[in-house]
């Protein structure tokens, strides 16, 4: 069965390409959207997620104990080989996530690019920490903190679901606040569609500067055209690209120093590192209560020496894992600040391979047909 | 279509799919409380009733109101789950309607597109580094606050308790062991010094629960006994003290699908017997899931073979030798072409070999025998019993034999193996033969093994029929029925056969001129369809719950 859902979330790949960079075709492309709710969200009940599969991975690539099946695999690589080539086809319409925002968008405001740029960092703080989580076998952040699983279920503590609807009502009014600013797995995306081979185009001929195009999208993707008709002056651009690369290995070093102390604490969240705090402070008479496990730990008679030893191993992860994500979290943001720092020349109107998420809306307000006509303006009539 | 629904009807659906969802909202607050599973354990009228069992734990009256209350609990539970769902599911529609009312209506109201204008979020990069780096120091601020406010206190120092007393993992072991299904060789027959079967000299040593069914046999290494359990989602290993029954530690297996496989009821999730050397303990489960464990508990490696197409579930046991653990993989029909016997890496867990078998699902265990020139790993199944070379799994030899689903696992004894199944027959074939020894159709056994010892061969069928052959030339010496039903196979111990029957009657005979019954012990509890192991002065049986432990009496 499992391989079925491989097999559908494969089609419906392909059918999201086909409609994006062949048929252009927006209502198609809602339509696939509302069947990949039904059979990912409610049907499937939001598993296998590509998106929590990024924990599975992490799981059996750091964990000891790691292992992981071959369709969760192809479930995390699929939409990565599929943005490597078409960009991120998986956000447009086979993301019951991204569908169900899509669907719910009611009245977009648009947010300025430098909020897309700043909250977007989210991203790969949660990436990061839900890697971190996974791969000491400590937590699956991505799905205990699940926000729209609850509404496929039906069910769900109320916290969440009230996470949830805090989404949708925000979604009404800015476009996909989950996939721009929390989805792990939509950074990764992102990443992989800069390199994307075909990437979304805005129109299918070249571009004719009529500006219809500029306000089509609610999620800040479509980048205007830069410095066309000069040369301009470079040297401002390059003198803070070279302090900011100069900084760069300076900033990953401080993330690694800084990631091993602070994210040290978070080892407290394994069970085997609870679980020997409270022996211990049982045991020094500063708690009475005892709790379900170490009644259990106690009632079968294991070592606490030995919990002592596997818990300090796990904070000892947690300081090496702790000081990767301090380094990759100073590298991303690093990098960042490098991609805005450089000069950009770009001649015509462009869909941002990373934030483009493929709702082809702007094909709709584009003039040019696929034969190289242009349609006259004409102005929307209710 | 766009005059289908009128502007009034739009905006009265939407008045009321709003009021709807506003009035489920605060209905679905007010049910969530009763919808969390804590709600059964929390109830303070239960936590009083626990405290005063705990104290009083005969009462009878205060034991039915525990339960009459855990009753009321769970139904209001399951009541409020579904309440939630059944309302869930109709917000969802209301918030459908809404979504389509709002967009019709919109829809048919748009204003003129304006003319494009300059956007007004087209701003610098400046801004957007700007923006960066407050988010970014922001994160470190509230990392660095999250860090000393919520660090948790350094732990005070304790003086530990010294550990449980354990046997050292470098214990010597030696000679041989029961380390897999029916015991060093796979014949039945225990090597060891035998307990006495008889109430007045023998007694029961000690008796374990074992949480999770099972109908797979201990097996021991040294003073240690392993033994598994499972029950679709949960799947554990056990290992106890040979000495005591003490609980050593336990552990359960992660490796699996998530689907639960459908299994017959007697097979269960844990057939297969676990198979033990000094390397660790390897147990095999129903979703194909396979793990290994050092004898202190540490696991060794795990991994899933996945789920087999096997009608009544696996149950043929691991097997090993100093650094392989075998399998028998069989499963769907022959055409399928999907039985494997695959060898692993003892101490990585990786696949040494595997080779593809021509034969249907089959549920027997093999055996490792040295013919004298070689080893040969000597399986059953339909319609072939296969040889292999244990080194590599290349085919030795086969032959075509059996039929049916075969369960009986083969036995080896003087130079000749033995198979046996109701739908075919009793045959001994001579290794490499090309055609059988003899062949015998008394008493066919569906599911228990042949039991080969002193030039004769004795099988046993479910329904408690008995023959027993001249293993030389396959002549019938002689046949009886006994009153009981049989699922364990029978073994040998003392110099006596030993029956057990399902209901845990285990009778000790002589057999070899004639059936003639010399003990009967009667173990309480039921479903004993593990086959018995031995160590030396002691026999281990299981039932459906427990494990019995039988020694001399001091």
């Amino acid at each position: 069965m499992e391989w079925m859902d491989v097999g559908v979330l494969l089609l419906a790949l392909i059918l999201a390409t086909w409609l994006i960079h062949r048929r252009r075709s927006r209502p198609l492309l809602l339509l696939l959207g509302v069947f990949c709710i039904g059979y990912f969200g409610f049907y499937k009940l939001g598993c296998v997620c590509p998106i929590g599969s990024v924990q599975n991975v992490s799981y059996a690539f750091f964990a000891d104990e790691g292992t992981i099946s071959l369709t969760i695999l192809a479930a995390f690589l699929l939409p990565l080989l599929f943005a490597f080539a078409f960009g991120r086809v998986f956000c447009s319409a086979v993301c019951p996530f991204g569908a169900l925002q899509e669907l719910v968008l009611y009245r977009p405001r648009f947010l300025p690019l430098w909020a897309d740029h700043a909250f977007g960092y989210l991203r790969w703080v949660i990436l990061a920490l839900a890697v971190l989580l996974a791969g000491t076998a400590t937590l699956f952040l991505l799905c205990a903190y699940d926000p729209f699983i609850g509404f496929f279920r039906l069910s769900g503590p109320v916290e969440f679901l009230l996470f949830g609807a805090a989404l949708i009502v925000l979604g009404l009014f800015v476009g996909r606040p989950y996939c721009r600013f929390l989805c792990p797995y939509g950074a990764l995306l992102g990443l992989c569609s800069r390199f994307a081979e075909k990437k979304v185009r805005i129109t299918p001929r070249e571009c004719v500067h009529c500006r219809l195009c500029e306000e089509s999208c609610p999620y800040g993707a479509i980048r205007l055209p830069e410095n066309r008709n000069l040369p301009p002056d470079s040297s401002p651009h390059l003198r803070r690209f070279l302090l900011y690369l100069v900084l760069l290995p300076v900033l990953c070093v401080a993330g690694w120093f800084a990631g091993s102390v602070l994210f040290r604490p978070l080892a407290e969240l394994h069970p085997s590192v609870s679980l020997e705090r409270q022996l211990v402070l049982e045991e020094a008479g500063k708690v009475k209560e005892t709790t379900d496990a170490s009644k259990a730990f106690r009632d079968r008679g294991l070592s606490l020496r030995e919990l002592r030893a596997e818990a300090g191993g796990i904070r000892n992860a947690f300081e090496t894992g702790g000081a990767w994500v301090g380094l990759f979290l100073a590298l991303v943001l690093g990098l960042k600040l490098l991609e805005l720092s450089r000069l950009r020349v770009r001649l015509e109107y462009e869909a941002d391979p990373a934030a483009c998420v493929g709702c082809a809306r702007c094909f709709e307000d584009c003039p040019v047909m696929a034969d190289g006509s242009v349609l006259p303006y004409q102005e929307k009539t209710p | 279509m766009s005059r289908f629904f009128s502007r009034t009807t739009l905006r009265s659906a939407l008045f009321f799919s709003l009021g709807y969802l506003l009035l489920a909202t605060l209905l679905q607050l007010a049910n969530q409380p009763n919808t969390s599973s804590n709600r059964l354990i929390e109830d303070s009228r239960m936590a009083e009733l626990r405290q005063t069992l705990s104290r009083d734990p005969n009462n009878e009256v205060l034991k039915e109101e525990a339960r009459e209350r855990d009753r009321i609990l769970r139904q209001r539970f399951h009541l409020s789950r579904d309440f939630a769902a059944k309302t869930g599911f109709l917000m969802l529609l209301a918030g459908g309607i809404a979504i389509y009312c709002v967009w019709r209506l919109r829809r048919d109201s748009l204003p003129p597109e304006p003319s494009a204008p300059t956007p007004s979020w087209v701003v610098p990069d400046a801004a957007s580094r700007i923006a960066l780096n407050l988010t970014a120091f922001a994160l470190s601020a509230g990392t660095v606050f999250l860090y000393f406010q919520a660090s948790p206190e350094p732990l005070p120092e304790i003086t530990e308790a010294s550990p449980q007393p354990k046997v050292s993992q470098t214990e010597k072991v030696e000679g041989p062991q029961w380390n897999r299904f029916r015991g060093p060789e796979g014949s039945g027959v225990s090597p060891f010094a035998a307990p006495p079967y008889t109430t007045e000299k023998g007694q029961l040593l000690w008796t374990a629960d074992i949480p999770l069914p099972g109908p797979n046999s201990p097996v021991i290494w040294g003073s240690k006994v392993f033994l598994s359990g499972a029950d679709g989602r949960t799947r554990a290993i056990y290992c106890l003290d040979l000495k005591t029954g003490k609980q050593l530690w336990e552990n359960r297996i992660g490796a699996g699908e998530r689907k639960e496989p459908e299994v017959f009821e007697d097979t269960g999730h844990a057939a297969p017997t676990l198979a033990v050397n000094d390397t660790g303990v390897f147990g095999l489960f129903s979703n194909g899931g396979l793990a290994g464990y050092s004898l202190d508990g540490k696991l060794l490696w795990q991994k899933n073979l996945g789920i087999p197409e096997n009608v009544y579930g696996i149950a043929s046991s691991p097997i090993l030798d100093d650094e392989k653990l075998y399998i028998q993989f069989d499963q769907g029909y022959i055409e399928d072409e999907k039985s494997r016997m695959i060898a692993i890496d003892l101490k990585s867990g990786n696949e040494i070999w595997s080779v593809k078998r021509k034969v249907d699902a089959s549920w027997t265990t093999p055996i490792l025998v040295n013919t004298g020139n070689r080893r040969e790993l000597f399986t059953v199944s339909t319609p072939d019993v296969i040889a292999h070379d244990p080194q590599d799994g290349s085919l030795l030899w086969k032959l075509k034999c059996m039929r049916g689903e075969v369960a009986s696992s083969p036995v080896y004894y003087n130079e000749t193996y033995y198979v046996v199944h109701m739908d075919a027959s009793l045959f001994a074939i001579e290794p490499a033969a090309e055609n059988w020894l003899w062949e015998g159709i008394e008493a066919l056994p569906d599911i228990t093994s042949p039991l080969a010892v002193e030039d004769r061969v004795i099988v046993a069928d479910t329904y408690g029929k008995l023959a027993c052959y001249d293993a030389k030339d396959g002549k019938v010496l002689w046949k009886h029925e006994v009153d009981m039903t049989i699922k364990a196979s029978p073994s040998y111990s003392g110099g006596q056969l030993l029956l057990l029957s399902e209901a845990g009657e285990l009778v000790a005979a002589e057999f070899r001129d004639g059936w003639r019954e010399l003990s009967k012990i009667k173990f309480e509890g039921k479903l004993f369809h593990a086959s018995p192991s031995f160590a030396k002065g002691i026999l281990l049986l299981r039932s459906s719950k427990k494990l019995f432990c039988w020694g001399a009496k001091p």
